[in-house]
């Protein structure tokens, strides 16, 4: 995988990051170096292998479909929301 | 000539009694933020469980497409920042979904049916409420963690109409294992469409364009139709790979038209990875086979319909289209009405009154009823003409059949004394027209018969009518 100035705007964009101009050029070195160094992975034969998903054993419990609840957590989450109005939580417009 | 290349994603909500990961309530329509706890709130610490019976409706579903329910599948955080989402990722299945391809099969008109292949059905959480103001945005959180269904079609459908039927019957097949209300307005049948158009006979896909959010059939015909012919014309005028790209449109309602929400060229890399707060899922064997046990779909019902009682194909398909209609169906023919009258009794003239908002589930006259009133067609009490009098009345009316019949004066005459009675009255006042008749003026039957209809106020029994005139006319 090829780390250029593109891939790397895009990744400043997911992360919601600026990277100065002057360290631009170190930047996509010390990634390509990192991506260079897990595609050694590459190496190893796996096609016989199941994916590992997880390394403990098991699934994961199951809960019975039996309903409760606690009023107490809506009052004391809504108490310390930043702004809240008629039991919803109020953030800024988030449509246009 | 250009060919439409359809695919559907459906996110159908599960009727568990709690949310998919906690165990709050799932109900639909109560007081903001009630139905929270620290878990769908996303507070830190807190671990999602799995909720069972999710699991097993996926499984049904999974038995009822036909497909392969994989005994392990994975959970994976699905990344986005939103506000309706606490946690800042919503948890999904990327990699091994627990049904992967089934099929749908479409039926038509003249009897033929279409395979639509359908290529995976993931388990995920819902998402909370925003109500947008003004200014401001109002979060409800009472639908995150609803289980969802995420049910993703092959682009296996060449027009809105295909489109259409393949949903109605995800819809019906949902409903009648029950593992979903499955309400379009309420939100807990939800579509999207994707769509994309290429000339006849090329097999490449080309960009398609993503239809969110609509909540009727009709509005998915229409949202279609608009936007094959949105592409169909940016191809024609040569702007097509200006015009057509790869983004997520809104369809209104007001100005039947599509238009941009958002392009996708941009959107976010939602770093998709297993979910370390959950194990794989791994289904039992037992849990397996209980969920397996489905009840009878549509198409096996139909079948029996049509071989059990001889009821046309497109008959029966109308007839199991809805589970409620089929139940009702099944409910009439227990009280022992005749199967052949009842679809016409429960297709036509039931269906026929109801309106307002009134649905099979909430008709004023109920299967019981309805088959009271074909068994009495059925043993001669009363016409069929009459019968639709009688329905009219016990829509608006909440009296027995027997008692509506007697109300309304329609009981039928099948007395020969009775209607002997009338035809003499009448043989005497027209004496001379009795006279052409036997002279040859065969016609005249017809006459005798209204007649007697008329004089009986339509009570009387049309072939008794008949049976008693040819007698006394000789």
């Amino acid at each position: 995988m090829k780390i250029d100035n593109d891939l790397l705007c895009k990744l400043e964009n997911l992360a919601a990051l600026q990277i100065a101009k002057d360290k631009r050029a170190g930047v996509i070195e010390q990634l390509s170096e990192i991506v260079a160094f897990v595609e050694n992975l590459n190496e190893l034969d796996l096609d016989l292998q199941e994916p590992t998903f997880t390394i403990l054993a098991g699934g994961t419990p199951l809960r019975k479909d039996i309903p409760s609840t606690d009023l107490h957590v809506r009052d004391t989450i809504l108490e310390h929301a930043p702004k809240r109005d008629n039991g919803y939580f109020v953030v800024p417009k988030i449509i246009e | 000539m250009f060919e439409v290349v359809i695919g559907l994603e459906v996110h159908a909500q599960l009727n568990t009694k709690t949310k998919i990961f906690c165990s709050c309530p799932t109900s639909f329509g109560d007081e903001p933020n009630t139905n929270v706890c620290s878990v769908c709130l996303g507070l830190p610490g807190a671990l999602p469980v799995l909720n069972a019976e999710a699991v097993k409706k996926a499984i049904a579903f999974g038995r009822a497409i036909n497909a392969c329910v994989h005994e392990k599948s994975i959970f994976n955080r699905k990344n986005y920042f939103y506000p309706d989402l606490p946690k800042g990722y919503q948890i999904s299945q990327f990699e091994i979904p627990i049904v992967e391809g089934g099929e749908i099969i479409l039926d038509f008109e003249d009897g033929s049916t279409k395979r639509i292949g359908v290529t995976r059905a993931h388990l995920e959480e819902d998402a909370g409420k925003n109500v947008h103001q003004g200014t401001f945005s109002q979060v409800d959180l009472n639908r995150a963690g609803t289980p969802l269904l995420e049910i993703v079609s092959e682009p296996d459908m060449r027009s809105g109409d295909e489109a259409v039927r393949y949903l109605k019957k995800l819809h019906a097949i949902l409903r009648y294992l029950d593992i979903s209300d499955a309400n379009m307005q309420e939100g807990s049948f939800r579509c999207d469409v994707n769509i994309s158009i290429r000339p006849k006979g090329d097999t490449k896909l080309y960009t398609r364009a993503e239809i969110k959010n609509i909540n009727s059939f009709r509005f998915v015909q229409k949202a279609i139709e608009y936007e094959i012919t949105r592409q169909t014309n940016a191809w024609e005028d040569g702007v097509y790979a200006q015009e057509v790209v790869q983004e997520t449109r809104l369809y209104d309602v007001e100005k039947n038209e599509t238009r941009s929400m958002r392009s996708k060229e941009d959107s976010a890399e939602y770093r998709y990875f297993p979910d370390p707060d959950l194990l794989p899922v791994v289904i039992a064997k037992e849990m397996l086979e209980e969920a397996s046990i489905i009840p009878e779909l549509p198409d096996a019902k139909k079948a029996r319909f049509v071989s059990e009682f001889g009821i046309k194909n497109y008959d029966a398909s109308v007839i199991t289209s809805s589970v409620e209609m089929a139940h009702f169906f099944e409910s009439m023919l227990d009280a022992g009405a005749d199967a052949k009258m009842s679809v016409t009794w429960l297709s036509v003239e039931l269906l026929a009154r109801l309106k307002d908002g009134l649905s099979i589930a909430t008709s004023p006259v109920d299967a019981q009823k309805l088959a009271m009133l074909v068994m009495r067609i059925s043993d001669g009490t009363i016409s069929g003409k009459a019968a639709k009098e009688v329905l009219d009345h016990l829509m608006q009316d909440a009296i027995s059949v027997d008692n509506a019949i007697e109300k309304l004066g329609l009981k039928q005459v099948s007395d020969d004394g009775a209607i002997l009675e009338i035809i003499d009255a009448i043989i005497n006042a027209n004496s001379n027209k009795v006279t052409e008749y036997k002279a040859g003026k065969e016609k005249l039957f017809g006459f005798f018969v209204g007649q007697t209809m008329k004089e009986s106020k339509g009570t009387a029994n049309p072939a008794k009518v008949n049976e008693l005139l040819k007698q006394r006319l000789g």
